[in-house]
């Protein structure tokens, strides 16, 4: 055994244990780990059997071995790039993907939370209180905690909560200005349907088409 | 107020199944707080009952307040990832919302809201699935820079062979749509970073009937283009030429989607004419 084919075999051995390694700790999944299992494998064989390789640098018609190392190396090299950008394609698609259903259910939930409080002006918003605390303390949780003060129970100055209530306080005061007896419902779902008048269809309409 | 969304009382009062189509404006909008409230008030003006769909696309100033305080419906992306994928967000909210037309304008004041009536007209004609508004037909109001001039008529000539019809504006962002198109547009097969003549060869590929109608645009006068720069409109050949060679190799024929696969459909839809 030449010198270079003894650094290659401890090379090739140190990255096959490291590979496996990584799976083992769910470091590396398994299906991104395969083509570093076979990288590793062809050149545990072409150091240990001699007719491997010399049937390999046959192959290629290389002069000498190092080149024929140098060829394969750069070779699977560029097949984990090829598959690293395949995936990568893929997850940008995905979180494209994600980021438009995130920002669509989004302003629809704005919409349902203006038409509440649209429906119900008699309570100022007080009903929803709690189910807003409740939201922004998962918020805050799922953030971490990393606000000051949070404790991932009461309601955080998180940034998405930071950015819904201008729109809240908006609805808000959309309610005050609309102050009159017409417009004071009771919920749309318990409300006999003879006692919608005319001049509440309108409420009614933009709660219906939010959701429709 | 909530009424804000209507702009006539006769919004008011169509009844909730109206067998009148459902049209949405969609807008792409980056950092656009000069521009925007205007063109949505134009467009509700000139069209009462129609929606309108702001994609505020991660801007850092004040466009989607505008846009909310106008009466438009907002959908915030969560950080910036440019117009087309803008746009397939209108189009999937489109999707979602079973709106029956949609139109695509941008809300940088280029493109004029009256165009949108003659747009619309075109693409409510049975013979029509999407109806492309070319600045350079007729109505020339439009007087772009030399290299656009060069590319439009480059890759004009490219679709116009490939598609069997004339195509004088290829990257016209200006466009009515049905819903199959919308639906056909909220699938993966939608290149996001650039859709423009390759898109169009995909649609006439994938089955679809356009047609071309004058649009009046106006040239951008804050000058921040999509297709700035040195490089960007180099790579913008070479990705279109590789998007057209790409787009001729694949049978899109079978892309085409019945239903928008991305999202799930939470019984949104009206059912019927899917």
């Amino acid at each position: 055994m030449s010198r270079v084919q003894i650094v290659m075999f401890a090379s090739a051995v140190t990255l096959l244990l490291a590979v496996l390694n990584l799976v083992r700790r769910r470091r590396l999944r398994e299906e991104y780990s395969w083509l570093w299992l076979l990288a590793s494998l062809v050149f545990l064989s072409l150091t240990i059997s001699s007719v491997v390789y010399g049937w390999v640098v046959w192959l290629i018609g290389a002069s000498n071995a190092a080149l024929a190392f140098a060829f394969l190396g750069l070779y699977f090299l560029t097949l984990i790039c090829i598959q690293f950008s395949v995936q990568l394609s893929q997850l940008v698609t995905k979180s494209k993907n994600l980021a438009q259903e995130i920002a669509i259910l989004d302003g629809e939930i704005r919409d349902l939370q203006k038409a509440a409080d649209v429906a119900m002006p008699s309570a100022g918003g007080e009903l929803q209180k709690p189910v807003r605390a409740a939201a922004d303390g998962v918020r805050a949780a799922a953030g971490n905690g990393r606000e000051p003060g949070s404790n991932g129970w009461e309601p955080a100055k998180s940034s998405l909560s930071g950015r819904v209530q201008p729109a809240r306080d908006q609805a808000l005061s959309d309610v005050k200005l609309s102050n009159n007896p017409v417009t004071e419902l009771p919920l749309p779902g318990l409300m006999p349907p003879s006692s919608s008048g005319h001049q509440a269809s309108g409420y009614e309409d933009h709660a219906e088409r939010s959701i429709d | 107020m909530s009424g804000q969304r209507h702009n006539s009382m006769e919004a008011f009062w169509w009844p909730k199944e109206t067998l009148l189509p459902r049209v949405l404006v969609v807008m792409p909008a980056y950092n656009e707080v000069d521009s925007i409230g205007h063109v949505i008030t134009s467009v509700q003006q000139l069209l009462p009952g129609v929606d309108v769909l702001v994609v505020n696309d991660g801007s850092r100033d004040a466009t989607a307040h505008v846009a909310t305080e106008a009466g438009a419906i907002l959908v915030s992306h969560p950080y910036n990832m440019g117009y087309g994928v803008a746009c397939q967000t209108g189009f999937k909210y489109a999707c979602r919302h079973s709106y029956d037309y949609v139109v695509q304008m941008d809300s940088d004041g280029q493109h004029e809201p009256r165009s949108v009536l003659p747009l619309l007209a075109a693409v409510m004609e049975p013979d029509v699935d999407i109806a492309l508004g070319s600045r350079w037909m007729g109505l020339a109001e439009y007087k772009g820079p030399l290299l656009r001039k060069f590319g439009k008529f480059f890759f004009g000539f490219l679709a116009g062979i490939l598609t069997h019809q004339k195509v004088t504006d290829p990257t016209t962002g200006f466009q009515a749509l049905t819903r199959e198109v919308v639906h056909f547009y909220s699938s993966n097969v939608y290149p996001v970073d650039y859709p423009d003549a390759d898109v169009i060869i995909m649609l006439k590929r994938a089955g679809f009937r356009m047609r071309e109608v004058p649009a009046i645009m106006y040239l951008n006068t804050t000058g921040k283009s999509m297709h700035a720069g040195l490089l960007k409109p180099i790579y913008y050949g070479m990705k279109m030429m590789l998007s057209i060679a790409m787009t001729l190799l694949r049978d899109d024929r079978k892309l085409r989607p019945v239903q928008p696969p991305e999202l799930v459909n939470l019984g949104y839809d009206r059912g019927g004419m899917a």
